[in-house]
């Protein structure tokens, strides 16, 4: 490509293309149309100013200036140019990277990010950890595909426009209601926390299973089971504000949860002290908290690495230790 | 082609275009760089353009503020470093809060007053032609022969007139009372 062309430069052309009496010549038809082509930051440039000429045709209101009150001192000359200055930079580019239309687009979080997505259909998803969408707005649906990990919905109500999540061959369909889906190997878990939705399995000849809110179930090969426990689906959702419910889980389990959300891997090297069950809820961004409360809780012995947080029974003497022998946590 | 069929040129002059400095006013208070806030202003403007039909968009303001907002969300994704606490900057900015205030709604009211100071403003020659354009609705043809000029002086003049009063409406400040817009939303999640 040649030197790209700056905001000003595109700014000036789509004035000019803006001022033209309409319609215009064949000739300019084709000029326009091959000028829009070179770049496509020149449409939204061009849109600008068009908008911007045909709202100042309401100045036919005015009449002629010679009726106009004295306004000068108002706004002076000098005021209009140097505002125009400053404001040199503001077509600024949306260079051709930035083009990317948000249908389609993945998004994807790090790992211990969690982040919030308003859609544009006034829903919001909140993704988990270690996660990504691709969503795809038309007319007739909503789609998500949950290509990884895990995300809550909360989805605006449209009757007309399904709000359809695919997960693998699970699908998950809502109208209005606020619900999550974390992708699995064999299928997805879902957790509903507001209103009705349909969930089944594709290519599975079984009917499509109706949860409410409180539910969860898998959606898998094998005939989907739906359980009511409320406070199991409150707490499983207890990401979406930054906190792991321990509510009962093993050591070792918890410690995995944490390993989703954290670059610090929590290895824990004693399998009795992998079965002690927790409670409480946590902050997911602090695995070094966490350690440090278990070593106190069950009297354990912490040891660290760059990577990694070992938790292991004490050593009575405390000669050498495993944890630098061992290879690095994932 | 054009960038957009009539009707949503119209549209967007009328329903868009004067929520801009609002708009802009309110990314920067997401502690957005300068030039980050017009590239996203830009390039929901190029946004707009794929529209085909408006009928679905209820309310013009938050339409804007919501592709805004997502062309933030974007870019924000899509650089090297993620910036944790402005993802969350925006994300507490809440598009519905962000209605016209009432002082706004009466300043509507006097944006033909605006108009007319700001053609006042503009050099000599340049306020002619765009006045016989924009308020006696001449033909670019017809002010050519009248004035003696060509046609594509006269088409100069008239575009250079349209980015003067553009530049001079993008950068006035309308942020007054802003600050109530920024809605701490403590409640969310929950």
């Amino acid at each position: 490509m040649t030197p790209p062309e700056t905001s000003e430069q595109i700014e000036v052309a789509a004035s000019l293309w803006a001022v033209k009496d309409r319609p215009l010549s064949p000739e300019d038809e084709a000029a326009l149309g091959t000028w829009l082509a070179g770049d496509p930051r020149r449409r939204g440039a061009l849109l600008r100013a068009q908008a911007a000429w045909s709202s100042l045709s309401r100045a036919k209101a005015l009449g002629p200036s010679t009726a106009w009150p004295a306004v000068r001192d108002a706004v002076s000359r000098r005021k209009v140019l140097t505002s125009g200055g400053i404001a040199a930079g503001l077509m600024a580019a949306c260079g051709a990277g930035l083009f990317v239309t948000l249908r389609g687009e993945e998004t994807a979080t790090r790992t211990g990010e969690i982040r919030r997505l308003p859609m544009s259909d006034g829903s919001i998803a909140a993704i988990n950890t270690q996660s990504a969408i691709r969503v795809a707005m038309t007319e007739k649906q909503r789609h998500v595909e949950l290509v990884k990990g895990e995300v809550w919905f909360k989805v605006a109500k449209n009757p007309e426009r399904p709000f359809v999540v695919a997960a693998g061959d699970a699908r998950v369909q809502a109208v209005g209601t606020a619900f999550s889906v974390r992708r699995r190997d064999n299928g997805a878990e879902v957790l509903v926390t507001e209103g009705t939705v349909k969930a089944w399995f594709n290519g599975a000849d079984r009917p499509a299973v109706i949860l409410k809110a409180g539910d969860r179930t898998f959606i898998g090969e094998a005939e989907a089971a739906v359980y009511h426990a409320p406070e199991v689906v409150d707490n499983a959702l207890a990401w979406r504000e930054g906190k792991i419910a321990l509510a009962g889980k093993t050591l070792a389990d918890v410690a995995s949860d944490y390993n989703r959300y954290n670059r610090t891997q929590i290895v824990i090297r004693d399998a009795a002290l992998g079965g002690e069950r927790l409670f409480g809820r946590f902050s997911t961004d602090d695995p070094e908290g966490f350690s440090n409360a278990v070593a106190q809780a069950f009297d354990a012995e912490v040891t660290r690495t760059d990577t990694t947080i070992y938790i292991g029974v004490k050593k009575i003497n405390d000669g050498s230790t495993e944890a630098e022998t061992s290879g690095i946590g994932q | 082609m054009e960038s957009a069929p009539d009707h949503i040129i119209r549209w967007v002059g009328a329903n868009i275009l004067p929520h801009e400095a609002d708009l802009r006013a309110w990314l920067r208070r997401a502690r957005l760089g300068r030039e980050d806030v017009e590239d996203i202003i830009q390039e929901a403007y190029c946004k707009i353009a794929e529209l085909s039909t408006v009928e679905h968009i209820l309310s013009p303001r938050a339409y804007f503020f919501t592709v805004a907002k997502n062309i933030a969300f974007m870019r924000i994704r899509r650089a090297r470093i993620v910036r944790i606490d402005s993802v969350d900057e925006i994300d507490r900015l809440d598009v519905m809060s962000d209605a016209p205030s009432p002082e706004r709604e009466t300043a509507a009211r006097h944006e033909l007053k605006r108009v007319m100071r700001l053609i006042a403003a503009l050099p000599s020659r340049c306020r002619q032609v765009f006045e016989m354009r924009k308020v006696q609705g001449m033909p670019q043809k017809e002010i050519a022969r009248v004035l003696g000029l060509s046609e594509t002086t006269v088409e100069n003049e008239a575009a250079k007139g349209l980015r003067l009063i553009m530049r001079s409406m993008a950068s006035e400040d309308q942020g007054q009372g802003s600050q109530k817009e920024l809605k701490r939303d403590a409640a969310r999640n929950q």
